[in-house]
Order: C-alpha cells, then structure tokens, then sequence
C-alpha cells in the first residue's frame, strides 16, 4: 500500500508494547480494541494484527496487491476507485485500486485492516506509533504522502479459524455518544483529596475539549481544587483521572506519559475510555464512583459481552 | 514492608511507602519491585518505580490481587541482602554556553561562578530515582542546595539530545530531542538511549550517576556534535 493523502492523522498500531513502562516507553496500541478486532476479524487477520489508526477520516492508499480491506470504527465515507462502499464489510482490492478514506460523521478514530496485516518493523515487540517516542510504525512518524505500508504476505490468522463473513450490522459497531458516565474506582491520592473537591468531581458535568488527543482527553468544568500541594511523581494507568493545578481533569489513555506529578482520583473503567475516546468535541459526562468489586464486574460483562457479539458473527 | 495500597485500576496496585523520597527509599522500593516481579506464584506485566511509590501491573487471570497485597505485606528485605545496587555511569558532560543555553542565567540566579556551578554539578553522585516524561529519563537527586533552578516559565518546544539539565533539585540528561522545561547546563556526548541495545536506556532507577567536565574537544573527540 502506498499513501497518496493524508487528513488529521493516521498512524500504524497493534495491541500496544508492554513490559516497558519501567524504562518510560508509553504502551501505545489502538484506541479502540474491539473496532481493531472487528476490523481483523472482517479480513481474516489474527484480531490483534496491525492496522491503520486513522483519526476524524482522511486517508487515500493505493493497492500494491491483490487481497481485501475493512473499515471500522469512527463513521467515514469510504470509496474504491471512486465508487462508495460500505463500512464493516470486507471489500476485495487489485493492484492498483485506490482506497479513499473520506469525510467522518461520527466519532474519532476509524480502523483500516488490510488482509495479511501490516508488517512493519515491530520495536520493543510491537508496531504501535508513539508518536512523541518517534517510535514504532514508518520510522515513528505518522503516515505521510509515498510511505510504503509493507503488507504481510500470508493471513496471520492461521488456517482452520474463520473470521467475519460479514458485514456487521450497526448494532456492533461504536456508537455516537452525546453523553457518557464514567465509571472510575478510586485510587492513588483520593484518600487525600479534599472532600469537597471529591463531591464537586463526582457531582459536576465536564465536556471533552478538542485539545484532546492519543495521550489524554481534555475535559472541562468547574476548576478542581484538590488541596495537595506536594505530589510527587509516580506511575500512571490507563484511564487515570488526572488533575492538575488549573483543576480541569485529564483521562490518560494509550500514548500517555508513564509517570505523573499531578494529583490523581483513579482509573476510569477500559471500556468507558473507548467511548470517551470515540466521543467528540462537545460530549458531556459524569464521573461515578464505583468500588472494586463493581468495577471488576463491569470488566467482566463487558467482556463477556463483547465475546458473546463475537459468538454471534460465528466467531470462536 | 510497611505501605499504603490503593487501585490502579482493576488490574493495578500503588504501594506508597511512609516517609522522604531519596536513595534508602529508592532501594526498598527496588527490593519490592525485584520481589513481585521474580515471584514464581505472581504474574507480573510491569512496573513503575516513582519517588516514593512502586506501581505494580498483574495480569488479573492468573494472578489474585489478594495474593499480591499478602506478599507484598509479608515481604521483608534483610538489609544486608539488599537490591543489587545499581550500576555506577559516570558521564561526560561539556559545560558552556554554546551546549548548555541556560548556563550562564543558573550561575547568576544561584550567585556562583560558572567554574562554581561546574564544580556543584559534578560534585555528587547521583541517585537514579525514577524514570518517565520520556523513554530512558530518568530523575536524578539530589543537587547541593546552591544549585537548584526554577523550570522555564515557558518550556522550549526542542532540547538537544543529551543535554543535561537542571530543575528544583533535580537533574537529567534528555536522552533523545524533545520539548523541555529545565534549565541545561550543557551536554553530553554519549548516547543515552540506543534501541538497538539489550536494555534500551543507559540509566534506570537505582543506578548511580556522575557527572565530568569534558571540554568542547573532547566532546566532538567522543562523538558529540556541537
């Protein structure tokens, strides 16, 4: 695949590159898992192959082989030579055919999988872009006009597994959210937080902000007076509530910073990170409190949920 | 070993020891970090080692956090079987204002002479306390009390690779080019980051740290480039 175009931004990723938070490598990997894996899937690629990350649509390829495409996630125009096609369906390509990514309706982030996975070098065990890292995907940047996208020769997905037939019906896919609630378990410094900035976190609406990115999405409210003056900087996770000193709340998601020295509340539930990811500009939410155990439980459905879908497109 | 707990999400744990952050405090958490992660019964993904916490990440399938918390709490370093100490990197660094931008205004605003400030600067050995902001930036602690620096009001969108710099009292070497808010004092002329190498970056938490005046010659002489 060549690139002709390029919109916003669009970027190589994987599942992310583990095991190296210690040494200050950020875990990278795609926004939204299940469009990835749907995406694969739709292919016939292993679900957690590496795709094309592209954010708010805007992207033309040209085919350097024959094989087949799927476009997920975030509501785009998608052409083939010109003629429209559908998204969440899998579309056969030759040698030669352009791919046109066009205007997004809805949602931020769209997933492009091309059979056979993309095969750029992998670094650190993975091909995720961190851009700020400029590591992982073409040389660490993002796609740019005549990038070469290698392309890996065979299925990865070994033989005598089916994926999709598809395509996928509107109820699988990301839906356009106006308003979300956070479900976030508290941790790190909510001990020491004041209780009144704790009730106001809790009790007041934010909005996603367009300064929003891969490493944190931006709310903004009522300012957040924590009352802690001295934090010292320690690791960070995914979906960690940040709040720093002008008391608008951070979410930290895949491209964020392995240590922070701003006051934090707690993890926002994985799944809620995606919608609020995938949420646009303008979004409202809430934040509530859930214990452990609720949260390892919304883990859990979630999961199941998301396994029992894929059961349903004949999925194993 | 005596700790607060608290999530980090539902497949993470924060341990914050009581206490000041500083080389005693990195090795216990070290002492911790080696324990969890080489534990045959734990399977640990990663960790994060920051001032005064150790935050432990654990594949919640195969490894209860119940389990976690009972060993971490049951876990007693014997002093004198403490952590490997860390590797002693002494590193060159070329002083001036040509490397190090912000040499002249830190001399003025800790009222020493610029052979002062060299000479506070290369004076201890530093303690590698934790790593982050970027891959293989690592905090080193502390600098003598007549050598601490504000960070730029306005941070610079590009610092050098290898420049070391200074902030509070803290201070780092950039192992690669990216935006910046400490105050360099000059730059070093080896890599500090190579992805090719078995372990990427040259210095991680509990490593120990000088620095050496090199002149402009013997930068360019060891491969930097002015």
């Amino acid at each position: 695949m060549v690139v002709k175009q390029v919109g916003a931004q669009a970027t190589i990723q994987d599942a992310g590159r583990f095991g190296h938070l210690r040494l200050g490598f950020a875990e990278g990997g795609v926004t939204d898992p299940w469009s990835t894996k749907l995406a694969n899937l739709l292919v016939h690629n292993s679900p957690d192959a590496a795709i094309v990350e592209i954010a708010l649509g805007g992207l033309v390829l040209e085919a350097h082989l024959d094989g087949c495409i799927a476009l997920t996630g975030a509501c785009c125009d998608l052409f083939i030579n010109e003629a429209p096609v559908t998204m969440a369906s899998r579309h056969a390509v030759r040698a030669g055919d352009c791919i046109k990514i066009g205007r997004c309706h809805q949602g931020v982030y769209s997933y492009l999988a091309i059979s056979g996975g993309i095969d750029s070098p992998p670094v650190l065990g993975s091909r995720s872009t961190v851009l700020r890292e400029h590591i992982g995907g073409i040389s660490g940047h993002s796609l740019r006009v005549d990038d070469h996208i290698p392309i890996g020769k065979r299925s990865v997905r070994s033989s005598g597994e089916a994926g999709i037939s598809g395509p996928i019906e509107q109820a699988y896919l990301q839906k356009n959210h106006s308003h979300l609630t956070l479900r976030v378990l508290p941790g790190f410094d909510y001990q020491e937080i004041y209780p009144t900035a704790v009730s106001e976190l809790l009790g007041s609406e934010f909005t996603v902000t367009g300064a929003s990115n891969r490493m944190a999405i931006q709310l903004a409210g009522p300012a957040i007076h924590t009352g802690i003056v001295e934090a010292w900087s320690e690791g960070t996770c995914y979906g960690c509530v940040q709040i720093p000193g002008d008391g608008q709340p951070l979410v930290l998601l895949n491209d964020r910073q392995t240590m922070g020295g701003y006051p934090k509340f707690g993890a926002v539930n994985p799944y809620d990170c995606v919608r609020l990811a995938q949420a646009r500009p303008g979004c409202t939410v809430r934040f509530e409190s859930v214990s452990l155990e609720q949260a390892e439980r919304l883990q859990w459905l979630e999961t199941h949920y998301q396994d029992a879908l894929l059961r349903s497109l004949g999925v194993a | 070993m005596q700790f607060t707990h608290s999530p980090a999400g539902t497949d993470g744990l924060n341990f914050r020891l009581e206490g000041c952050p500083g080389p005693d405090m990195t090795s216990r958490l070290l002492a911790l970090d080696n324990y969890l992660r080489d534990h045959p019964d734990l399977a640990i993904k990663d960790t994060v080692i920051g001032y005064r916490s150790l935050v432990v990440f654990f594949c919640p399938v195969s490894t209860n956090r119940a389990m976690l918390l009972q060993l971490a709490t049951s876990f007693d370093p014997e002093p004198s079987a403490k952590t490997p100490a860390g590797n002693l990197i002494r590193l060159p660094v070329w002083y001036s204002p040509e490397s190090g931008p912000d040499l002249i205004e830190a001399a003025t605003l800790c009222r020493l002479s610029i052979e002062e400030l060299i000479s506070a600067h290369t004076s201890p050995t530093y303690n590698a306390a934790a790593t982050g902001f970027a891959p293989g930036f690592c905090y080193l602690g502390k600098t003598p009390d007549s050598l601490t620096l504000p960070r730029l009001e306005t941070p610079r969108r590009l610092v050098a690779a290898g420049s070391v710099a200074v902030a509070d009292n803290q201070t780092a070497v950039y192992p690669t080019a990216s935006p910046g808010g400490w105050r360099l004092l000059g730059r070093c002329p080896t890599p500090l980051m190579c992805m090719d190498w078995p372990t990427p970056v040259k210095i991680q938490v509990g490593d120990r740290v000088q620095f050496f005046s090199i002149s402009r010659e013997e930068f360019i002489d060891m491969g930097g480039a002015p």
